[in-house]
C-alpha cells in the first residue's frame, strides 16, 4: 500500500495517479469529444437535410468532406467518447471505490495509460489536418479503398504514414494500447484487491460487467491490431496483404476487423446495462431480480459475443454458408439480454420507486435500448438482413442501442455518481428537463430513419440527388425532421454543461450517502480524499439488501455493516 | 405496411416475408415488455408509508416470471432461425440456385456499373463478350419471367450491387467473381445502387436495371451483337 500524503499541483492535477482523478480526466475528455462527434453528426445531417449547405468551419460538403465526417463521427463515438466515458472513466472510478480498495492496483500505471490516451487523441487530431483531410473511407476501414485512400504509391514512406487515413489507424492503436494498460489494472484490482470478506458474488453487478467488458476487449483486440498493421503497412510500405492483384485478401480484413467489432459494442453496451443494474434496484429499494443469474447470463453473452461477428458480413462475399451458423447465433443471443432485461423489470415490481434523475435516464435506457434490442433481431436474420444492410434501418437499429447505452446510461451513471466524485449534488430540475429535451431530440432523429432504410435508403452518401425514389417528398420530410431532432439533441446537452458547472460550484452538499445505497464507495466520504477509505471497508453481504426484513429500522443495508 | 419498395423479383416476396414475421413477433414482444415495464413502474411509485418487498428473485416461484418468458423467447428465436435460414437458402445457396436461362457479367467501378453480355457465341467469359460501360446511363437490360445468373466483380475496390425492388444487395469483390441469380417478374426500370463506400462519389454511382419482355430482350441481344445502341467497351 502506497502512503497517501500531500501532493504537488502537477501529481495531483497533471499526472494524477489517484484512480479518482483519473477517472475524471477520462470522462471530461471524453465528454468532449462525445461533443465534437455529436457536432460532426449534426454537420452532415445538415447537408442531408439541406444540401449545399454552407456549413461553419467546414464548408459545403462534397462527397469527400462527408465521408470524412461520417467516418471520423463514428471512431469518435466509439473509442474517443463511448470507451473513455463508459470504460475508463467509469471503471477508474468505480472499481476501487466499490471494492473497497484504496486506489487501483497500480496507479502509476493508470496514470501512463491516460497519458497515452491522450496521445492519441493528438493524432487523431493530427489526422484532420494531414494533406487531404481525415481518413474517408467508413468507420469499418475497408481495403481495397482504405489501403488506397489518400496513398501515393511512389511515394516515400513518411507522405504515406502523413495522411488522415494512416494517422488514423495509428491514432486507435494508441488507443488501444491505452485501453489495455486500463483493463490489466481493472481485473488485477477487481481479483486482488476486494475488501476483507467481499466474495465474488458480492462484488457489485457494474464491476463484473467492466470486467467482462475488459476481457471482451482484450480478446478481441489482438485479430484487430494485427489486421491494423497489415493496413497500414499496405498504405505506407506498399505491401499487398489485402490487394488480390498481388495474392492479397480484402475479405481477410473485415474478419479480423468484424472478430474485434462486434465484441467492442458490448465493451460500450456491458457497462452501461451495470449502470442500470446498480441503478434501479436502488431508486426501487428491492433486490436486484435473480441477481446472480444477470451475472451469469452476462458472462455467456459476452463469451457468444466472440461467434457472431459474420453478420456484419453476410453479403460481403463470404461463403454463403457460413451465414446460417452466424445468422442463428447472433438470434440466439438475444437470450441472455432478454433475461437480463426481464429481471431488471421484475426488479421494479412491487418496489417503492422514486424517480430521481439517476432513475430517469436509466428507465430511458432501459425503454430505448429495446427498440435497439428487438430491431437487432432484424439485421441478425440473415434472410432480410440482405435487403435491409447497409441501409439506414441499421443505423437506425444501433444508434438504438448506442446512444442509449453512451448517453442514457452514461448520464444515469454521471447522475448517480457525480455526488460522490465532488460532494455535491446535481440539480434536479436541470437535470429531468435536460432528460425530456434529449430524449425527444434523440427519437426524432432516430426512429424515422427506420422508414427510410426499409425503403432502401442506403447509407454513406452525401447527396440522394442522384436517385429518384430517395427524392420523395416523404422521404425528404424524414431527412428534415431526423436532422432538426439530431440539433435538438446536440443542443439540450447545453443544459448538461450548466447543470454540471452550477451544481459542481453551488449543488447541494451530498453527505456520504445521499441515495441511501449499499455499496461499499458510499461508505467513504464525499469526495472521497486520496486513498478512498479512513479505515478499510469489511464486506458482510452482497451489494442488494434493500428492504430486508432481517434488518430493522432502514431499507438498506450496507455491505459494510454486520 | 408499404414502406418496402414494390418487388421485381421472384425472391422479394420471400425476404419480406421474413420481415412481417420477424416484425409481428419482435412487435408482439416490445408491446408486452414495454407494457411490464410501465406497469411495474407505475404500479410501484413511491407511497407515504409505503415498504418495497423483499423479493430476490432466487427461487422458481418468483423467478418463473422470467424463465417462461425467456423459454419463449427462445422459442420464438428458433421460428425465426428456421424462416431466415430458407429464405437465405433459397437465394443465396449455390447448389439451391435454380437452372439459368442468361449469363451476365456486372462490374462495379468507381463510380458505375458495367455490364458484359455473351457476344455471338452465346457464351460469356469468351473472347466475343460485349461489354456496356456508359456512365452512370448504363442499363442492365433483363427479361422479365426467365433466370439470369449474375456474375459479380469489382474493377479497383468494393461496391455492393444492390437493387431496392429486387430485396437484395450482394458486395462485390475486386479479383473474385461471386454467382447469384435474379428471374425479374415485371416490366420497368429501376435503379441499381452501389451500398458499399467506394470512394468521394460513391453518392452519385447509380445506374439502371431495366427489366424487358423476351422480345425486347432478344431484340436488345439482336441489336447488341451488331454493334447498335450501344456503346461498346473500351475496356
Ligand atoms: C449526437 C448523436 C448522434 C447522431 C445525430 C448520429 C448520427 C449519425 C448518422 C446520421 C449516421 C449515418 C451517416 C451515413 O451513413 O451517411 C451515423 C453513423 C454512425 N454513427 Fe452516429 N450519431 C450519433 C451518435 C452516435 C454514437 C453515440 C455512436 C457510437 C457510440 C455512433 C456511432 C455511429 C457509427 C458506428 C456510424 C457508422 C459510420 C459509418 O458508416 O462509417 N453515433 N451517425
Ligand atoms: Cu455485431
Ligand atoms: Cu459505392
Amino acid at each position: 500500500m502506497s502512503a497517501h500524503h500531500e501532493q504537488s499541483f502537477i501529481s495531483k492535477y497533471v499526472f494524477s495517479i489517484d484512480h479518482k482523478y483519473i477517472a475524471k480526466q477520462y470522462t471530461v475528455t471524453g465528454m468532449i469529444f462525445a461533443f465534437i462527434g455529436g457536432l460532426f453528426a449534426v454537420a452532415f445531417r445538415t447537408q442531408l437535410a439541406w444540401p449545399g449547405t454552407n456549413i461553419p468551419f467546414i464548408g459545403v460538403l462534397d462527397g469527400m468532406k462527408y465521408n470524412m465526417l461520417v467516418t471520423n463521427h463514428a471512431m469518435i463515438m466509439f473509442f474517443w467518447a463511448g470507451m473513455p466515458i463508459l470504460l475508463a472513466g467509469l471503471g477508474n472510478f468505480v472499481i476501487p471505490l466499490m471494492l473497497g480498495a484504496d486506489d487501483m492496483a497500480f496507479p502509476k500505471l493508470n496514470m501512463l495509460s491516460y497519458w497515452i490516451f491522450f496521445v492519441s487523441a493528438v493524432l487523431l487530431i493530427l489526422s484532420f489536418m494531414a494533406p487531404g483531410g481525415g481518413a474517408a473511407g467508413g468507420w469499418t476501414m475497408y481495403p481495397p479503398l482504405n489501403a488506397q485512400q489518400g496513398v501515393d504509391p511512389d511515394a516515400n514512406f513518411l507522405v504515406n504514414l502523413w495522411t488522415g487515413g494512416s494517422l488514423l489507424i495509428l491514432a486507435v492503436a494508441v488507443e488501444f494500447a491505452s485501453m489495455l494498460l486500463g483493463g490489466i489494472n481493472f481485473l488485477v484490482t477487481s481479483l486482488n484487491m476486494r475488501a476483507k470478506g467481499m466474495k465474488l458474488m458480492d462484488v457489485p453487478a457494474v464491476v463484473w460487467m467492466i470486467n467482462l467488458a475488459t476481457v471482451d476487449f482484450m480478446f478481441s483486440v489482438g485479430p484487430l491490431i494485427s489486421g491494423a498493421v497489415m493496413l497500414l503497412f499496405d498504405r505506407i510500405f506498399n505491401t499487398g496483404f489485402y490487394d488480390p492483384a498481388r495474392g492479397g485478401d480484402p475479405i481477410l480484413f473485415q474478419h479480423l476487423f468484424w472478430f474485434f467489432g462486434h465484441p467492442e459494442v458490448y465493451v460500450v453496451l456491458l457497462p452501461a446495462i451495470g449502470i442500470v443494474a446498480e441503478i434501479v434496484p436502488t431508486f426501487s429499494r428491492k433486490p436486484l431480480f435473480a441477481s446472480r443469474w444477470i451475472i451469469i447470463m452476462a458472462t455467456a453473452s459476452a463469451f457468444i459475443a466472440f461467434i457472431v461477428w459474420a453478420h456484419h458480413q453476410f453479403v460481403a462475399g463470404i461463403d454463403p454458408r457460413m451465414a446460417e451458423f452466424f445468422s442463428i447465433t447472433t438470434i440466439i443471443i438475444s437470450v441472455p439480454f432478454a433475461f437480463i432485461f426481464f429481471a431488471v423489470i421484475a426488479t421494479m415490481f412491487k418496489g417503492q420507486i422514486e424517480v430521481k434523475t439517476p432513475m430517469l435516464w436509466a428507465l430511458g435506457f432501459l425503454v430505448f435500448f429495446l427498440v435497439g434490442g428487438v430491431t437487432g433481431i432484424f439485421n441478425g436474420s440473415a434472410g432480410l438482413d440482405m435487403y435491409i444492410h447497409d441501409t439506414y434501418f441499421v443505423i437506425a437499429h444501433f444508434h438504438y442501442t448506442l446512444i442509449p447505452a453512451v448517453f442514457f446510461a452514461g448520464l444515469a451513471a454521471l447522475h448517480f455518481w457525480f455526488p460522490k466524485a465532488t460532494g455535491r449534488m446535481m440539480n434536479e430540475t436541470l437535470g429531468k428537463l435536460h432528460f425530456w429535451i434529449t430524449s425527444i431530440g434523440f427519437n426524432m432523429f432516430a426512429f424515422p430513419l427506420f422508414f427510410s432504410g426499409l425503403y432502401g435508403e442506403h447509407r454513406r452518401i452525401f447527396n440522394y440527388s442522384s436517385y429518384q425514389p430517395m427524392m420523395a417528398d416523404w422521404i425528404i420530410n424524414i431527412r428534415h425532421v431526423a436532422t432538426i431532432g439530431a440539433m435538438i439533441l446536440a443542443a439540450a446537452q447545453v443544459l448538461l454543461f450548466i447543470n454540471i458547472i452550477l451544481s459542481a460550484t453551488s449543488g447541494e452538499k451530498a453527505g456520504k450517502n445521499p441515495w441511501k445505497c449499499n455499496t461499499l464507495e458510499w461508505v467513504a466520504d464525499s469526495p472521497p480524499p486520496h486513498g478512498n477509505f479512513a479505515t478499510p471497508p469489511s464486506c458482510y453481504r452482497g451489494p442488494y439488501e434493500y428492504s430486508n426484513p432481517k434488518r430493522s429500522g432502514s431499507d438498506f443495508w450496507p455491505q459494510n455493516e454486520q | 405496411m408499404s414502406f418496402l419498395p414494390e418487388a421485381y423479383s421472384s425472391v422479394a416476396a420471400d425476404i419480406y416475408g421474413v420481415f412481417y414475421l420477424i416484425f409481428y413477433i419482435v412487435g408482439i414482444w416490445f408491446v408486452v415488455t414495454l407494457g411490464a415495464l410501465f406497469y411495474g413502474v407505475f404500479t410501484s411509485l413511491k407511497k407515504q408509508g409505503g415498504k418495497a418487498q423483499y423479493i430476490t428473485g432466487d427461487d422458481w416461484a418468483q423467478s418463473k416470471w422470467i424463465w417462461i418468458p425467456l423459454i419463449l423467447v427462445f422459442m420464438c428465436d428458433l421460428l425465426i432461425d428456421v424462416k431466415t435460414a430458407n429464405v437465405w437458402t433459397k437465394v443465396e445457396i449455390a447448389e439451391k440456385m435454380p437452372q439459368n436461362d442468361y449469363d451476365v457479367k456486372i462490374v462495379g467501378r468507381q463510380f458505375q456499373w458495367e455490364f458484359t453480355y455473351p457476344g455471338p457465341d452465346g457464351k460469356l467469359f469468351t473472347e466475343d463478350d460485349i461489354q456496356i460501360a456508359d456512365g452512370n446511363d448504363g442499363e442492365l437490360v433483363l427479361p422479365v419471367g426467365k433466370i439470369t445468373k449474375l456474375h459479380l466483380t469489382a474493377a479497383d475496390v468494393l461496391h455492393s450491387f444492390f437493387v431496392r425492388e429486387f430485396g437484395f444487395k450482394q458486395d462485390v469483390i475486386p479479383g473474385r467473381i461471386l454467382t447469384r441469380w435474379v428471374e425479374p417478374i415485371k416490366e420497368g426500370r429501376i435503379e441499381l445502387t452501389c451500398a458499399e463506400i467506394c470512394g468521394p462519389n460513391h453518392g452519385t454511382m447509380r445506374n439502371w436495371v431495366k427489366v424487358v419482355s423476351q422480345e425486347e430482350f432478344n431484340s436488345f441481344i439482336k441489336n447488341l451483337n451488331s454493334g447498335k445502341k450501344v456503346a461498346m467497351a473500351t475496356k
